[in-house]
């Protein structure tokens, strides 16, 4: 059995009187790349910034790389690799001083950091807009930003909250290939996206989260098979759609647009 | 009594939404309806802390400066009674007095409005045009006004009567000019704003309203400082150029004047209804055009070496770059240009005269003039542009934490502790010879360290790592707090008037301060670290990284 690097077990998060996660478990291995799948307001960030150690479970057991969680979420934080959705970013810092105090903050020895940063700066071509402030950046290259800074120090675990987000084809690409590159050198990626097709691409296995329940953990392959659907976005729209299809709500909105 | 006042207001604004008001905001092309919706969105904004700091939106803080105005007035009605000035004399001072403060805080408000317009970005493809747009931005702006106007010259008003040369109608006429001032003083800072849009590229509009906001500060400084005679011989020679304006009759001369201060007025008034959201996004997203240098720091690496590692140079870093780039933190340091330019002049006044003379020198104000820029530096610093970038701490290690506070002080202490003493000793050792230039700037870099441990603990969090939202607890405190440390500040000034008599009292006092600044530090730095946890714990637990759940009922 692989080594888990992340193990959930019975996860509860409430925020006030509602309860976003509700009793869910799973774990992550080495090397795995897992796709966390789910619509909006599933809980798939909530997910991912307990596992990151911002925010603290209201009950149940998370581990990370052995370290319980909230007890060890400092130590934690030094192993991981985090990627949020959305980010703000200090706009008045150049792209080289973002990365900079990222990388001192985890304790990247100088000369090694100036190094990672080269290399991640001319592999995201940011290498000639390196001095430029960041508010002069675009979306995509605040993006490129956010994914180097994750990576300076060298994390076990990187948590990427829609990583493609602003991205131009080519970066896409490069990303993608990023991350089957970490996976192979033994990292494990929780990736969440709404791209299904770049999860049924890359990721070993999926993890979907429906109104606050894991309702699914299996691989593209399994999930197909179970379903009898032809490919992960059909799977996708079963599972979560159980309850009604979303195209006759549509054509409820066209004809009150109508009206 | 508050139930009666809100009942109150709501009673105007709803008179105010009728269709006279209505069609008169028609006229100035104001949609009344959006007009109204935009004034709720922001009232609601601000109560939620959502929006940058308006002091016209913020009751609690706007009723305590107009405290502070009413205990200032109350004692300057006192004295005129006593002295028993000219009524006319006494009323124009007031009024120049509430001019000058108007003008500073309204081009700061205005800026925060016009050149920082957040809100603007959410509206800027709604069908909203520009004039109904900053008309509902500017609104609170009549609101600072009213009270500033009443807070200021409501007392002086009632004692106008009762000085020589007053009669029983000045009151009304004192209130009645001081609102028509203060209006005109809001429509001249509102199109001056508008007069630079038209000039300056959005992209430079920050760092030009700064520059604007400066103006008056320096001004009073100036007036304030400068050595007896200069403004006199300055307006001596600006006369000497208009003399021949002299031949001009003055009613004409006014004619010009106050057609030309319409005109302009009006000029920038309509160039901030006429496009203004279309500017919004490239004010708010533009950018300087300068590159940063990469540039290993020499002192970046003594931090690193001597300070708390890695950590440590990123705190330095980021201070080092925060204080010089951010647009709120510089905007807020202005208003204490005057008081920096008073330091200065005073020193140089003194002649650079040995602490050791009889007499009072500059040299006795110096470190603590330093030590009153770090205290209110750090109080400014709690708030920043780039506040949502604080979310970088939220994923390291507890340690980098450490290691970032010792990074921050160290920055504060060698920029503003080391640094301007050491500059300032050549000319010390120039002017007193070096063993009374080296005592004065150790026991100055002694003082202002100590100083700092009081700055450090008036951090809450990471630095610039909140919200600009001037709220009465924080107005309250902060302004308890500057009392305090005023008082403080000025025994202190006492007490190194009375070391400096002689050299053995300054070196056993010297040594007692760096002993005690050493011990300190690492309590104020532990104080610091905890604030920092405590804030990013907030950060991470509460509202703003899910949503919030607003209490509609």
């Amino acid at each position: 059995m692989s080594e888990a690097i992340v193990d959930i077990n019975n996860l509860v998060f409430r925020y006030g009187a509602t309860e976003v996660l509700h009793s869910i478990s799973f774990r992550l291995n080495k090397g795995e790349i897992i796709g966390l799948l789910g619509p909006n307001g599933a809980g798939k960030s909530t997910t991912i910034k307990i596992i990151s150690g911002i925010m603290a479970q209201t009950s149940g057991h998370v581990s990370v790389c052995g370290l319980s969680l909230p007890e060890s979420a400092i130590t934690v934080k030094e192993r991981i690799g985090y990627v949020p959705e959305a980010a703000g970013l200090f706009e008045s810092l150049s792209g080289q001083e973002f990365l900079e105090l990222s990388g001192r903050l985890h304790d990247v020895e100088e000369e090694t950091l100036q190094a990672r940063i080269k290399s991640v700066l001319d592999r995201f071509g940011l290498s000639n807009d390196r001095l430029r402030r960041l508010e002069s950046y675009s979306k995509g290259m605040r993006q490129k930003i956010l994914i180097g800074a994750a990576l300076l120090h060298n994390p076990q675990l990187i948590l990427l909250d829609e990583p493609l987000t602003g991205l131009d084809v080519d970066a896409q690409i490069m990303v993608k290939d990023l991350i089957s590159a970490l996976a192979r050198d033994g990292k494990t990626i929780l990736y969440s996206s709404h791209i299904l097709e770049v999860v049924e691409r890359i990721c070993d296995r999926v993890l979907i989260i429906h109104k606050g329940d894991l309702i699914a953990d299996a691989s593209v392959q399994q999930l197909r098979a179970s379903t009898q659907q032809a490919n992960l976005e059909d799977v996708f729209r079963q599972l979560t759609h159980k309850d009604g299809a979303p195209e006759s709500d549509m054509s409820g909105i066209i004809e009150k647009l109508r009206s | 009594m508050n139930g009666t006042l809100e009942r109150l207001s709501d009673g105007i604004q709803k008179r105010l939404q009728g269709p006279l008001f209505s069609r008169v905001l028609s006229r100035f092309g104001v949609n009344p309806k959006r007009y109204w919706l935009l004034l709720d969105l922001f009232e609601k904004l601000s109560k939620r802390g959502e929006m940058q700091g308006d002091l016209g939106r913020q009751r609690h803080a706007l009723a305590l400066s107009t405290v502070y105005f009413v205990i200032f007035s109350a004692i300057a009605s006192l004295m005129a009674v006593i002295i028993q000035a000219r009524a006319w004399v006494f009323a124009g001072v007031m009024l120049t007095v509430m001019t000058f403060t108007l003008m500073a805080a309204l081009l700061s408000e205005a800026a925060n409005s016009l050149v920082n317009p957040q809100e603007a970005l959410s509206l800027s493809h709604q069908p909203i045009n520009g004039a109904t747009y900053t008309a509902a931005k500017l609104s609170h702006l009549l609101r600072i006004v009213f009270y500033s106007a009443l807070g200021c010259n409501f007392l002086p008003s009632l004692v106008l009567p009762f000085l020589p040369a007053g009669t029983w109608f000045y009151p009304v006429l004192n209130l009645f000019l001081a609102m028509v001032v203060g209006i005109l003083i809001a429509l001249f800072c509102c199109s001056l704003y508008g007069l630079l849009m038209r000039v300056v590229p959005a992209r430079r509009m920050k760092s030009a309203s700064q520059f604007v906001q400066a103006i008056p500060l320096a001004l009073y400084g100036l007036l304030q400082f400068s050595p007896r005679g200069t403004m006199r011989r300055l307006f001596a020679s600006a006369a000497s150029y208009v003399a021949p304006l002299a031949q001009v009759p003055v009613w004409l001369l006014a004619t010009i004047g106050g057609t030309a201060a319409i005109a302009i007025t009006v000029v920038g008034l309509r160039s901030l209804s006429a496009d203004y959201l279309i500017r919004a996004s490239a004010m708010v997203h533009g950018h300087s055009t300068a590159t940063t240098r990469v540039r290993r720091s020499l002192l970046g690496e003594v931090v690193h070496y001597l300070f708390g590692g890695q950590g440590g140079r990123a705190g330095f870093d980021y201070m080092k770059r925060m204080i010089l780039r951010d647009w709120q933190f510089r905007r807020r340091l202005l208003s204490f240009i005057p008081l920096l330019f008073g330091v200065f002049v005073g020193f140089l006044r003194s002649g650079f005269r040995s602490p050791f003379d009889q007499g009072f020198t500059g040299a006795h104000l110096l470190p603590h003039g330093l030590g009153f820029l770090l205290y209110m530096s750090c109080l400014l610093m709690n708030h920043g542009t780039d506040y949502k970038g604080v979310w970088l701490f939220l994923v390291i290690g507890d340690r980098a934490i450490v290691q970032f506070a010792k990074g921050v002080h160290a920055s504060l202490w060698l920029m503003f502790v080391v640094v301007p003493n050491v500059v300032l000793l050549p000319f010390c050792v120039w002017r007193w010879g070096l063993a009374t230039a080296a005592a004065f700037t150790v026991f100055s870099i002694a003082v202002s360290s100590v100083y700092l441990i009081f700055g450090l603990r008036n951090l809450e969090g990471v630095p610039f790592g909140k919200q600009v939202a001037p709220g009465s607890e924080t107005q309250g405190q902060g302004g308890f707090r500057f009392l305090v440390f005023m008082i403080l500040a000025m025994i202190a000034v006492g007490v190194q008037y009375l070391v400096f008599r002689s050299p053995a009292a300054v070196a056993v006092v010297t040594i007692m301060l760096i002993v005690s600044a050493v011990i300190l530090t690492r309590w104020a730095i532990n104080s610091f670290t905890t604030a920092m946890r405590h804030h990013l714990g907030n950060l991470s637990q509460t509202s703003s990284m899910l949503y919030t759940e607003v209490n509609t009922g």
